[in-house]
């Protein structure tokens, strides 16, 4: 798993690579704990070559999404497919994440 | 980590059955080599397409996750046996440990509308495989049959 971080002019992009499991999630949390203390006003993850994710990898998203959301700012997850898009709808996240 | 296999021809006339037995150290470190090799033994599921193949790998993945955080939480001489059994249209995971019991029937779904950030896990599996059974030990079985749309819409036709 590898997690990129783009600083853009009007946003903050994560990219995530690989697979976001209960093995890699503590590895990405120091950079989503990084992000959320510089409250953001948006933040885009980009699951474009995330292969799989299970419901650690989730949380971690989730987590992120929800203090982001706690100090004003947005967090859209955009280009997820296959296995990690299907358990974002079963999860009933698609629409909250804006896919 | 170890692996047996032992193709069989189906007894119930179903066809071609493979039996295969993996045996992994229950660490976390082993979860991608373990669903490596399901995800390469759903390929004697003639049946299978990619929904299956994600569905099944999902619920597996989940089901390996609980087992090691809960179960063996972190013991470091814990092992997960794993036997599959492939028919043309069906896969039968099943997982066997001697670590603490985890309840994997509790079906109660948790509330997604509060976007929790764990205790999804028992809730996939069973979204995701058509029959979960579970035997609290020593050892623990859990089982998961998931069989291919064309089995399942074969079997609402009778």
């Amino acid at each position: 798993m590898k997690c990129v971080r783009i600083d853009l002019p009007n946003e903050l992009r994560l990219k995530i690579d690989g697979a976001l499991d209960a093995l890699t999630a503590r590895d990405v949390r120091p950079i989503f704990d990084q992000v959320v203390v510089e409250k953001p006003k948006r933040v885009t993850v980009d699951l474009e070559s995330l292969t799989l994710i299970d419901s650690s990898g989730v949380g971690a998203i989730v987590s992120l999404f929800k203090r982001v959301k706690a100090d004003g700012g947005q967090v859209v997850v955009v280009h997820a497919q296959d296995q990690p898009l299907a358990v974002l709808k079963l999860l009933k996240l698609d629409r909250v994440f804006g896919l | 980590m170890a692996a047996k296999t032992s193709p069989k021809a189906g007894a119930s006339g179903v066809g071609h059955v493979t039996r295969v037995a993996l045996r992994f150290r229950a660490a976390l470190a082993y979860r991608p080599v373990a669903i490596a090799l399901v995800s390469a033994l759903i390929e004697q599921v003639e049946g299978a397409d990619r929904d299956f193949r994600n569905e099944m790998v999902t619920a597996f993945g989940e089901a390996f996750n609980n087992i090691v955080i809960h179960g063996y939480r972190a013991r470091p001489d814990g092992m997960l046996d794993v036997e599959a059994e492939m028919t043309p249209d069906r896969m039968t995971l099943r997982l066997i440990d001697t670590g603490q019991s985890v309840n994997f029937n509790d079906v109660e779904p948790p509330d997604l509308d509060s976007m929790p950030v764990s205790g999804m896990g028992v809730f996939m599996i069973h979204s995701l495989v058509d029959d979960v059974q579970y035997r609290a030990g020593p050892p623990n079985v859990l089982t998961l049959t998931k069989r291919t749309t064309s089995a399942t819409s074969t079997e609402e036709a009778r």
